[in-house]
């Protein structure tokens, strides 16, 4: 036990170093994906993840940058390996597929199925998306998922080394040494030479070919061939040309077609050509060559020139799942907490416990602030976001309250809601890509940093006060004689309302404000609008009834726990209802969780209050 | 008690009844001109483009801008195509504005009106003549255009596909015999 | 006095009025799903009486915040507790709440949104309602000048009777169709029918969710021309060919349309730009850049998103645009609102009065507290 959280800890410190001064490496190739540069460590990832449903073969130890290179320097193997994922048996079923329990699939089994079906592709994609069946959802899924596959797999297949010249007199005129595999590109660049020999060779009958001409035959062949790989744009790590306005990267055969390239265009090709053969050849001298070649590329670009430190950020970040170790640490400090009431609230454990839960905020705040440094934005901007900074919110309350009241109270609230709003957090991140674009309207860094960070706040603290609430009538459940501890809670329950109140009324109001700037309309009554206006108005109305003596404690305690729900209705609810200009945040599966969330809170919260009504009456008699 | 409640509702009742005045509104202006190219009040209804056709099992309609009757991607061996369906008010600009704006973004250079009539193969079709256009360059041979121009009674129907030069070449056959399917809808067939 | 003083601004009425909205912001948010946000807003936000169901008549939310902006004035005004230096912090919020009640009721009667489509090289001296439509009648005899009387929604109601002094004839509203369509008759029409519906007749259709995809229709009667002119005449929103009529020697057009505002300045649209995230489909701006020319003197401003143009009590804001063969038209969307500037110093004086309040009992609420022994 003890090892495994030395190893934790000396984690920080092995770590750092690979942050600063790490060597360029084919993880941080820039590439231009979903409208940003990012690594090719996340393009990669990603796209695992599209296919086969996780960021990295585990069972073959690959890790997602290896599959993409051993796909793209070997096809027909690629092609082999299971990694299409394939969780519905009705798709396997129509794709003449047998029904294992791992469910994987190779990209031929799953391509050759696919061709029988093409009708049924047509026939799907033709009909509106809500009136899709899952299984035709899925199954388009797969359809692209295929042809995505198979561009990704040919997209550098101009620059692999693929054709083999093993004829002398060939070799030397085509600037190579025989035995030894070229690619298209290199090729290419000989065209006037191949086409001098073509034409000798041309009219020649059958009888008189010689070796050579056998082999230029073939050659040619070939090249064709390849060329009509062309459609394989997928990967756009060439950067553009000066003169294009637009940005948009492109893919290394759209540079094939003979124009003109700036120089640094070529330095990158190169390097990549250079980099591929070398790994094919399993030669870490030319590899490594090749990364300092691509290096120097990229620093020659001139117009929108990528950091490469910003890359290598990203690229530690995939690595250290930072998340992963904060959860960690959350959930050590849980269980150091409920070690500490075993025995006999031991101080002692209840610190080990506290210096968890801060390692645990330490690791969480630092991977929101490397989200904010890569993406140039405040640390809110998509639901994911709001999921892991509401986390952050929640721990930081509950530290601030056992700072307060140093009785285990913080540590057991911020343990737990760190370590839930932590795997809400996984949920999404193992839908894609978090690192995401937003739409134009989101563009506008200022009135996004206020008025979202302000409403998450909001949404933090509520849940903190929800917390504080299901403690409330646990400990009068515990204890109903303890008045002094249960009015210090009340207090606190209070208190913490009044600052959910602030930053939601705060947070409603500013989206007003924004939406009046943006749009001209201050209010819209749409669904997300609604939400957060409902969790304002029962923060007052509970406030109300409390100061007007209609409500008791216990019944303020309730309410809060009431709020939570109204909470995550808001928050996630909403983006089922899909209406409005609030509607850009989706996953399936929410409704069902969602569902399940509320019916325990209701259950609990009632329960745990009518339990604590009754404990108390017991005491009047 | 009864006085105190009627009161409360009389001012809720005088706040109620708050509205912004004269429903009714006089002015003058010069003759309106000739309507903008622009169809105005209701959007396109997928459904009822007014059109019907026939089009191959292999192409997949596709979501167009708000512009399009239609569109679709279509598969050809290297690749795949945009065809988009356009109805316009009027002659839509012209033939000659629109087949040199085509040319223009493929990188050719503009024609006088009679040599674009020459360049137009012309044909009948259920909604009347038609002129078809096959832009190519031979320098960008990524992008050409099979396009099809039928002058309605009171508007134009542009078809328009956008492919490889090797791709138009292949689609041609099924390109035509698509725009020949177009019919007005609700005409007896 | 004191006795109607104390009920009307008794905190009871405010929690009943808070938890009678609180059901109204769910009904209303479940709704959207089926009617439509327009349409939900309008039965449940903007009405008085909403019908649950379409039978049960309940409080709609217009009147709900009607009482809690009574309740609320009257217990700022009167509730002598409140004006005390220790509640000070209370009061100041009461009274920002108080200001954004207001300024919302301002907004709901006083304001309008439309949108302004400009074509690259044109101008537009006018905005079109999004929601509401006007009937327009124009006397065309003049040889220069169109003589315009214009009806706007509120009054185009089933039975009503429509007359004015440029008209020599009434108008009875027969019926007013939220969503309709034309279908061909496959009978003949009575002989009282006139102009398109001797053909067509307008067949009601249910109501689209998103409003802009409705398209209204109208049936009205002319009256009292002592012309053969006199008969039932049907309209509907975007139809080609306007409805006309000759009533004694006076050439009519009747349209159905998006109301119209005319300004007293225009706007000239230069240039249009969209930029998109490179490579995706995804936009990251658009922007116009026009000309806003009044009384002939044109003044170049460039509208953005999130960089609204703001004249003459009117906000343009870059709202979406239109391809079209010749180029590129802009739509801006066009909002005039006389409540605009409550919201914003109302949450200042809210956020002033609920951190002074905070200020002074937070630290109370949160102090420290000795570990209790079990």
């Amino acid at each position: 036990m003890m090892k495994l959280y030395l190893r934790l800890f000396f984690s920080i410190f092995l770590l750092l170093p690979s942050l600063y001064g790490r060597d360029f490496e084919v993880r941080d190739f820039p590439i231009q994906d979903g409208g940003r540069i990012k690594p090719l460590d996340t393009y990669a990832r990603n796209q695992l993840l599209a296919f086969y449903g996780k960021r990295s073969v585990k069972h073959e130890k690959l890790s997602a940058i290896d599959w993409v290179f051993d796909l793209i320097l070997n096809p027909e193997k690629g092609g082999e390996k299971k990694v299409f994922n394939i969780r519905n048996p009705e798709v396997t079923a129509s794709l003449r597929l047998e029904w294992t329990n791992e469910h994987k699939y190779s990209f031929n089994e799953v391509i050759l199925g696919l061709k029988e079906q093409l009708e049924l592709v047509s026939e799907f994609y033709n009909k509106p998306d809500e009136s899709r069946t899952i299984f035709e959802k899925q199954f388009l899924e797969i359809y692209f998922n295929a042809l995505r596959f198979k561009e990704i797999t040919y997209s550098l297949s101009c620059l692999a080394p693929f054709i083999e010249v093993n004829d002398s007199l060939l070799a030397e005129k085509l600037n190579t040494s025989p035995g030894k595999a070229v690619s298209y590109a290199h090729l290419v660049k000989q065209f006037h030479t191949l086409t001098e020999m073509f034409l000798t060779v041309m009219n020649k009958p059958e009888e008189e070919l010689s070796q050579s001409d056998k082999e230029l035959n073939m050659i040619l062949l070939t090249l064709q061939h390849t060329s009509s790989d062309d459609y394989a744009q997928a990967l756009k790590l060439i950067p553009p040309s000066p003169l294009d306005e637009t940005g948009t990267w492109l893919s290394p055969w759209e540079l094939m077609d003979g124009r003109p390239r700036a120089p640094y265009q070529d330095k990158i090709l190169n390097a990549l050509e250079k980099y591929l053969s070398g790994r094919a050849l399993g030669d870490e001298n030319i590899m490594n060559s090749a990364l300092t070649d691509y290096e120097a590329g990229i620093s020659a670009i001139t117009i929108g020139k990528p950091d490469i430190n910003i890359l290598k950020k990203e690229t530690w970040v995939n690595k250290a799942n930072l998340f992963y170790i904060s959860v960690a640490f959350y959930l050590s400090a849980f269980i150091f907490l409920g070690l500490s009431w075993m025995f006999h609230q031991s101080k002692y454990l209840q610190r080990i416990s506290a210096g968890f839960l801060g390692l645990g905020l330490l690791y969480h705040t630092y991977g929101i602030y490397l989200r904010m440094f890569i993406m140039g934005r405040p640390p809110v901007s998509t639901l994911y976001e709001s999921v892991i900074f509401v986390g952050f919110v929640t721990v930081v309350c509950a530290v601030i309250i056992e700072y307060f009241r140093r009785d285990g109270l913080g540590l057991f609230v911020g343990a737990l809601s760190g370590a839930i709003f932590h795997y809400i957090g996984f949920g999404y991140a193992a839908d894609g890509d978090t690192l995401g674009m937003l739409v134009a309207v989101l563009n506008s860094n200022f009135w996004l940093a206020t008025h979202v960070t302000t409403i998450t706040l909001g949404y933090g603290v509520t849940v903190v006060a929800g917390f504080i609430g299901h403690l409330y009538l646990i400990q009068m459940i515990r204890n109903p004689k303890n008045n002094t501890l249960l009015k210090s809670i009340n207090k606190n329950m209070f208190g913490v309302t009044l600052i959910a109140l602030f930053f939601t009324l705060f947070g409603t109001i500013l989206g007003g404000i924004w939406a009046d700037q943006s749009w001209g309309r201050f209010w819209g009554w749409d669904p997300k609008e609604n939400g957060a206006l409902l969790i304002v108005m029962w923060h007052v109305m509970m406030i109300h009834m409390r100061i007007t003596g209609k409500v008791k404690p216990e019944g303020f305690a309730l309410g809060l726990i009431m709020n939570i729900i109204i909470v995550m209705m808001a928050w996630f609810g909403v983006n089922l209802l899909n209406v409005g200009l609030h509607s850009y945040g989706f996953t399936s599966g929410i409704a069902r969780n969602l569902f399940l969330f509320t019916a325990l809170e209701l259950i609990t919260g009632f329960g745990t209050y009518y339990w604590a009504q009754s404990r108390k009456g017991r005491l009047v008699v | 008690m009864i006085k105190n409640q009627i009161t409360f509702i009389l001012i809720v009742i005088a706040l109620l009844s708050c509205d912004s005045g004269n429903h009714t509104r006089t002015y003058h202006l010069p003759k309106a001109k000739n309507k903008s190219f622009i169809q105005p009040a209701v959007e396109n209804k997928k459904e009822s483009s007014g059109f019907t056709w026939e089009k191959p099992n292999l192409w997949i309609p596709t979501e167009g801008t708000s512009m399009r009757l239609a569109s679709f991607e279509v598969p050809y061996s290297t690749g795949s195509g945009d065809l988009s369906i356009m109805e316009l008010g009027g002659d839509g600009g012209g033939l000659e504005a629109n087949v040199n704006r085509w040319r223009g973004q493929i990188g050719l250079d503009p024609l006088t009106k009679i040599e674009i009539e020459n360049e137009a193969e012309n044909g009948v079709s259920e909604l009347g003549t038609y002129q078809l256009f096959r832009l190519i360059n031979l320098e960008k041979k990524e992008s050409a255009f099979l396009t099809v121009i039928v002058p309605l009674r009171s508007s134009t129907l542009f078809i328009k596909l956008n492919a490889s030069a090797d791709g138009i070449l292949e689609l041609e056959e099924d390109f035509k015999i698509f725009c020949l399917s177009i019919k007005l809808e609700n005409s007896n067939q | 006095m004191k006795q109607i003083i104390k009920i009307v601004s008794s905190p009871k009425i405010f929690v009943y009025t808070i938890i009678w909205l609180m059901v109204l912001v769910v009904l209303g948010t479940l709704a959207q799903r089926d009617i439509g946000l327009y349409a939900s807003q309008q039965k449940y936000f903007s009405a008085n009486i909403t019908w649950l169901g379409g039978i049960i008549p309940v409080p709609g939310g217009r009147i709900t915040m009607i009482i809690m902006l009574v309740n609320l004035t009257f217990m700022v005004l009167f509730k002598q507790n409140l004006w005390k230096i220790k509640k000070i912090g209370v009061l100041i919020m009461h009274i920002g709440a108080l200001l954004l009640l207001i300024g919302g009721g301002l907004t709901a009667i006083f304001s309008s949104e439309g949108n302004m489509v400009i074509e690259e090289g044109a101008q537009s001296n006018r905005v079109d309602d999004y929601h509401d439509m006007e009937l327009t009648i124009i006397n065309t005899s003049n040889e220069i000048l169109d003589k315009y009387t214009v009806f706007d929604q509120p009054i185009l109601g089933k039975g009503n009777i429509l007359s004015h002094e440029n008209l020599n004839f009434n108008i009875e509203i027969i019926s007013y169709l939220r969503n309709c369509e034309p279908l061909k008759r496959t009978a003949p029409a009575g002989f009282h029918y006139k102009g398109m519906l001797k053909n067509f007749r307008l067949s009601t259709l249910r109501p689209e969710k998103e409003n802009n995809r409705n398209r209204p229709g109208i049936t009205y009667r002319i009256t009292n021309s002592g012309s053969s002119s006199d008969g039932i005449y049907g309209l509907f929103l975007g139809q080609s060919v306007p409805q006309t009529a000759v009533i004694n020697n006076q050439n009519y057009e009747f349209i159905i349309r998006r109301k119209r505002t005319y300004l007293p300045f225009a706007i000239e649209l230069l240039d249009f730009k969209k930029v998109m995230h490179t490579g995706t489909g995804i936009a990251k701006s658009y922007s116009s850049e026009v000309n806003l020319i009044e009384n002939g003197i044109p003044r170049r401003v460039l509208i953005e998103m999130n960089e609204p143009l703001r004249h003459k009590g009117y906000t343009f804001f870059q709202s979406s645009f239109i391809e079209g063969p010749e180029g590129e038209a802009t739509v801006l969307a066009a909002v005039k609102n006389y409540g605009r500037s409550f919201p914003y110093i109302s949450s200042i004086i809210m956020s002033i009065g609920l951190l002074l309040h905070l200020l002074k009992s937070i630290p109370k609420l949160l102090q420290k507290n000795p570990r209790v022994a079990e």
